[in-house]
C-alpha cells in the first residue's frame, strides 16, 4: 500500500472512527487515541489489507479495550506488585516472590476446577476461536456444527470467564 | 469499581462481545449505534471484553491444545557455531500467568525491574506483556527494549518479538519490533535465538535481523555502542536501513515522522540527538541529506529532487 493511499485512507474515515472511540467512552482523550491509532495503521504490515476498514475499526476496538482496562487496573491498584517491579533498580523487593508464586498456581487450579464444568465443546470451540484464530465460520465447519450454536457456547464460555475474573478479583 | 449493570444489558453486551471478537465482523455502524444507545452499554461491553482478555492466557495454561496453532519452522542458523548454544540452552519453564502489560507513549522512557539487578528499559511507543512464574518472559507486540541481565541466575530471561524466541545467556542487548520486523543488537554476552530451533548463538558485536516467518536466521556484526542508545537520548547508527532509523524516531520524539517508501532502504551512519530533533524537526532533512516537509501533524522526508 503507497503512503498516499494510507493517509487518504486513514482520513476518508476518520470522522465515524472518532464517532465510534466516543461511543466506546473516550471521550476528551479521543482524539489521542485517533492519533495512536494512527500511528498504528501506519506502521501495520505492508501488503494489501483486504478491507482497511475493517481493519481500522478493530485496531480502534483493541485500542479501547487496552485503554479502558488499563483506566480500571489503575483505579484497583490491581497491579500492586507490578507496581513495585516498576521501582528503579537495586531497590529491594522487586522480586515478586514465592507467595506470588504460590498465590499464581492457586489461581491457576480455581481456573481449572470451574472450566472443567463446561462442556468440552464450548471449550474446545474458545479455544480454536480465540487462542488459534479461526473465525466462527472455520470453526463451525471443522467442526460440523451451525454459527449459531459456535456463538451460543461462546457466550457461554465469555460469561463464565467474566463470573471467574471477578471471583479471582475479590479474592 | 464493581458497576452493576441490569441482567439484559448484560446479555446484549455478551452477544456483541461473541459478535465483533469474528474477525469476519463487520457490521460496525450497527454496533456504533448500539454503544451510543446508552453508556451502561459500553460499560457491560468492556466489562466482558476485560475479563475475556486478561483470562485468555489463563485458560492457554490451564487447557493447553493437543499442538501448535502454528507449525513451528524448522529454522536453520547459519555461520555461528550452533551446536556450542546448546548447552547454554535451558529449558525455560513459563506459564503465562497472569501477564503484567507495560505501554510507554511515544516520546516516554520507562524502567521496569526484571529482579535483582536485572532490568529493562523501555523506549516510547512499547507495548509488552511481562509474564511466567517469576516475570522473566518479556513478549514484546510492539517498539523497542533494552535489556540488562548482568547476573545470570538459573532463572533465564526470555524475549519473544512475533515468532522469534531469545534466551539470554548473561548479557545486555536491544530489541525492537515494527511490524513484523525484529532487530536484536547484542553489546555483552551473548543470546540464542530460537532455542527450540535454529539456536543462533548472537554474541556481542553482533546482531540479527529478521521477520516473522523467516525460514533462515543469520548474525551479523554491527557496532555494540549503539546498543541501548536510546536511553541517553542519542541514536548511534552504523550503515543502517533509514526505515530503522525512523521507526526509532518516532519512538524515541513521539514525532509522527515518516518517509517516502523510495528512500527507507537508504543507510545511514552518524548520530542524532533525540533532544535537537524533537526542538527542531526540521533539521532532520540536512542531518538525513533528504528533504522534509511538515504534513499536518507529521513530518515527512523524501530524497532530494
Amino acid at each position: 500500500m503507497q503512503r498516499q493511499g494510507v493517509h487518504q485512507v486513514f482520513e476518508e474515515h476518520r470522522d465515524e472512527l472518532l464517532r465510534y472511540l466516543r461511543a466506546h467512552g473516550a471521550g476528551d482523550a479521543a482524539e489521542d487515541v485517533l492519533q495512536e491509532l494512527w500511528l498504528k495503521f501506519v506502521a501495520s504490515p505492508t501488503g494489501p489489507i483486504a478491507s482497511p476498514r475493517n481493519y481500522l475499526y478493530r485496531a480502534a476496538t483493541n485500542l479501547m479495550i487496552d485503554r479502558r482496562r488499563s483506566l480500571v487496573q489503575a483505579e484497583r491498584r490491581e497491579v500492586e506488585w507490578s507496581d513495585a517491579l516498576d521501582r528503579l533498580p537495586g531497590s529491594a523487593s522487586v522480586d515478586p516472590g514465592a507467595d506470588r508464586a504460590l498465590d499464581s498456581r492457586r489461581r491457576l487450579a480455581v481456573v481449572e476446577a470451574e472450566l472443567g464444568k463446561l462442556p468440552a465443546r464450548a471449550l474446545a470451540i474458545f479455544r480454536r476461536h480465540r487462542l488459534e484464530g479461526c473465525t466462527q465460520r472455520e470453526v463451525a465447519e471443522a467442526m460440523g456444527l451451525s454459527v449459531s450454536t459456535i456463538e451460543g457456547d461462546l457466550r457461554m464460555v465469555y460469561s463464565l470467564l467474566d463470573e471467574l475474573k471477578r471471583k479471582l478479583d475479590e479474592e | 469499581m464493581v458497576m452493576n449493570h441490569s441482567l439484559e444489558t448484560r446479555e446484549t453486551a455478551l452477544e456483541w462481545l461473541v459478535r465483533t471478537n469474528d474477525p469476519q465482523f463487520e457490521e460496525w455502524d450497527e454496533f456504533t449505534m448500539w454503544l451510543e444507545e446508552d453508556a451502561a452499554n459500553a460499560a457491560a461491553y468492556h466489562a466482558l471484553a476485560a475479563s475475556e482478555v486478561a483470562m485468555i492466557p489463563l485458560v492457554a495454561t490451564a487447557f493447553p491444545g493437543p499442538k501448535p496453532s502454528r507449525p513451528r519452522f524448522a529454522r536453520l542458523a547459519v555461520g555461528s557455531a550452533a551446536a556450542a548454544a546448546a548447552a547454554a540452552v535451558l529449558l525455560v519453564v513459563t506459564p503465562h500467568l497472569m501477564p503484567a502489560e507495560y505501554r510507554t507513549r511515544p516520546g516516554e522512557i520507562r524502567t521496569v525491574s526484571l529482579g535483582g539487578r536485572d532490568r529493562m528499559v523501555m523506549n516510547g511507543d512499547t507495548t509488552l506483556a511481562v509474564s511466567g512464574w517469576s516475570h522473566r518472559t518479556v513478549r514484546l507486540q510492539q517498539g523497542q527494549i533494552l535489556v540488562e541481565l548482568p547476573e545470570p541466575g538459573p532463572s533465564k530471561v526470555s524475549v519473544v518479538s512475533g515468532d522469534l524466541k531469545l534466551v539470554d545467556v548473561g548479557t545486555v542487548f536491544e530489541v525492537a519490533r515494527d511490524g513484523r520486523d525484529t532487530r536484536l543488537l547484542v553489546s555483552d554476552g551473548a543470546v540464542v535465538a530460537d532455542p527450540d530451533g535454529a539456536r543462533l548463538e548472537v554474541h556481542a558485536g553482533e546482531r540479527l535481523d529478521t521477520a516473522d516467518g523467516a525460514e533462515v536466521l543469520q548474525a551479523a556484526a554491527t557496532e555494540a555502542s549503539s546498543v541501548g542508545s536510546f536511553q541517553r537520548g542519542q541514536l548511534a547508527y552504523v550503515d543502517e536501513p533509514l526505515g530503522h532509523v525512523l521507526a526509532d524516531l518516532r519512538r524515541s520524539t513521539g514525532l509522527d515522522i515518516s518517509g517516502a517508501e523510495a528512500i527507507k532502504a537508504r543507510r545511514f551512519t552518524g548520530t542524532l540527538s533525540v533532544t535537537q530533533v524533537k526542538r527542531n524537526p526540521r533539521s532532520l532533512g540536512a542531518l538525513l541529506g533528504l528533504s522534509i516537509e511538515q504534513s499536518g501533524r507529521g513530518w515527512k522526508l523524501q530524497g532530494r529532487v
